[in-house]
């Protein structure tokens, strides 16, 4: 397994000894519908443009690699307080991800790629989940797509 | 759209330039705060990103304390403060540079609005002042422990769960107080008691952010600080040591008592070290214990969300970041430089490793608890180790010690002294 893309136009090391493989837990992301799309879903910020620091400042490595990863949580640790950020976000800032309506819960296959804990205490189950090198949703197990407003 | 008509020049009121806190975070800093150059708090969120250019749009609005307040205990929404505030500053950050727009609350599309619950996310006024130390391995997988072993290590967790707290002694008095443990667990559990004569204390920074702040705080000492303590030794700078010092300094903010950053710098360091030199003494006690592993936690909600694990792996690099810390802080670290008399009283020795704990008296008659290593070979099976251990008894030994400061941290014992003890 190799992440040759995700360093391919930075001069960070996003992927270290805090990273792991990880094919048994199961993780949730927010995704656009009940469907997956190659275009919309399992995106980093980085592949969406959002490149940026805080504040319009030169992000460190530590902001470029979350950027460059996929933004998940670990679902044992609390799916109701995932869902409940999404909610909020949309209680907030409704324009920010007008299209995540669902959220898929998966698991990785072998070769998928690579989780680091990126938790705080408003996201304490945070992971982010590098992409390997070819990455496509045939490597990932998909266990349930659901609205996030039922 | 918005209709951003009014360019304003006022960037620099909006813009934040320290103590930067992200108060809701998925994906991105959504809702957020910090003081500006003037020293007003801001108060602001990223409303969206063109997917094409990765420009991001943000409403801002400095705020004053009380509304401030009333805004964090979820008093008011965010929808709530935008709306009093009047005129909104919408702030376009692009490749080029940011742009400031004036516009007025009833000018803002509606699908631009915050919803009228918007209310403070604040996972932290779940926290619960509920901490717990679960023991497992060894003796603890069948649900039991040695005595001794548990009490050193309760003795030691209510020291550090009350670090955090110490940071804020001149409004409240913190005690860990142990609880009843579950059946079905090897759990040590411990309640934090903090009382304040200051009704102001209550008002502004409620308990609760503390209980969260001391997550924060034991969570880094477990984690980030082990990645970061090379740093203090340059320049006292980490990524999330920096963090960890905005949250402090916004509490204190809260209370009225903002202290110079320097200053502010110090004093955490110097908590950090403390709660770091205990954690180091919890795990080194591991390796003769009837534990391997113990895992830190803060209880918030209805869940239990883990600060950090300190067992072997984290035992061996706890060391050298007390070390590195201590250098930082002009802690002089030496060693004997060749061996010399020592009188100990061994309490604790794993006759495999040959590693374990000594009480040692120096000639000022200062006893300290380092750890001891003992060389050779020979079996320590009724040594005059081991029957210092049995009999309480002060021996005389042939070692090196390196001290720290005033401490010995650690000794090597080449031999006892044959007939000599005391």
């Amino acid at each position: 397994m190799t992440f040759d893309e995700i360093h391919a136009d930075i001069d960070c090391t996003c992927i270290d000894d805090e990273c792991c493989v990880n094919t048994w837990d199961e993780f949730v992301h927010g995704v656009c519908g009940p469907e997956l799309d190659e275009g919309l879903d399992f995106r980093t910020q980085w592949e969406r443009n959002k490149r940026k620091g805080p504040h319009g400042t030169q992000p460190s490595c530590y902001d470029i690699c979350l950027r460059k990863g996929v933004s998940t949580d670990k679902v044992e640790e609390n799916l109701d307080g995932i869902l409940e950020r999404y909610r909020t976000t949309v209680l907030i800032s409704r324009r920010l991800f007008p299209k995540r309506t669902h959220y898929c819960v998966f698991r990785c296959k072998s070769g998928a790629g690579a989780f680091r804990p990126t938790p705080s205490s408003r996201g304490p189950s945070h992971h982010t989940f590098y992409k390997a090198d070819g990455f496509t949703f045939d490597k990932i197990e998909v266990i349930s797509i659901n609205p996030i407003d039922p | 759209m918005l209709p951003l008509s009014t360019e304003s020049s006022a960037i620099r009121v909006v813009r934040i330039v320290e103590n930067y806190e992200v108060l809701h975070f998925d994906e991105v800093d959504v809702l957020y705060t910090g003081i500006n150059e003037f020293g007003t708090r801001v108060v602001g969120s990223l409303v969206e990103i063109e997917p094409e250019t990765g420009d991001e749009r943000h409403f801002r609005i400095p705020i004053n304390a009380e509304r401030y307040v009333a805004f964090r205990r979820r008093q008011l929404s965010y929808r709530d403060i935008l709306e009093r505030a009047g005129d909104v500053y919408v702030v376009t950050d692009t490749s080029k540079g940011e742009l400031v727009h004036l516009i007025q609350f009833t000018d803002i599309p509606i699908e631009y609005l915050p919803a009228p619950n918007s209310y403070s996310p604040a996972p932290s006024l779940d926290s619960t002042p509920q901490f717990t130390a679960a023991l497992s391995g060894r003796l603890a997988n069948e649900l039991a422990a040695i005595a001794k072993d548990v009490s050193s290590v309760q003795n030691l967790c209510s020291r550090i769960l009350e670090v955090p707290f110490d940071l804020f002694d001149s409004f409240v008095r913190a005690r860990a107080v142990l609880k009843p443990s579950a059946i079905g667990s090897f759990r040590l559990n411990f309640d934090i008691r903090v009382e304040s004569d200051l009704g102001l204390f209550a008002e502004l920074s409620p308990p609760e952010t503390l209980y969260g702040f001391a997550e924060e705080f034991l969570g880094y000492c477990l984690g980030g600080l082990l990645y970061e303590a090379e740093t203090f030794v340059d320049d006292m700078t980490g990524e999330q040591f920096d963090l960890l010092c905005t949250q402090y300094d916004n509490i204190l903010l809260d209370l009225g008592a903002g202290i110079p950053d320097g200053e502010r710098r110090q004093v955490l360091l110097r908590a950090v070290r403390r709660a770091s030199a205990y954690l180091e003494d919890v795990s080194s006690s591991l390796e003769t214990s009837s534990f391997d592993t113990i895992s830190l936690l803060h209880h918030a909600g209805n869940t239990e969300y883990s600060m950090g694990v300190v067992n072997d792996s984290y035992a061996q690099r706890i060391g050298e970041v007390v070390e590195a810390l201590d250098r930082a802080s002009g802690e002089r670290i030496w060693e004997d430089p060749e061996p010399r008399e020592y009188n100990v009283i061994v309490y604790d020795l794993n006759k495999e490793t040959r590693r374990g704990y000594a009480r040692v008296r120096t000639d000022d008659g200062i006893w300290w608890k380092p750890r001891i290593t003992i060389s050779g070979d020979t079996s320590l099976t009724r040594s005059e180790f081991t029957g210092s251990i049995h009999s309480d008894k002060e021996i005389r030994v042939w070692a090196t010690a390196r001290h720290r400061g005033d401490r010995i941290a650690s000794m090597i014992i080449h031999e006892a002294l044959r007939g000599d003890s005391l």
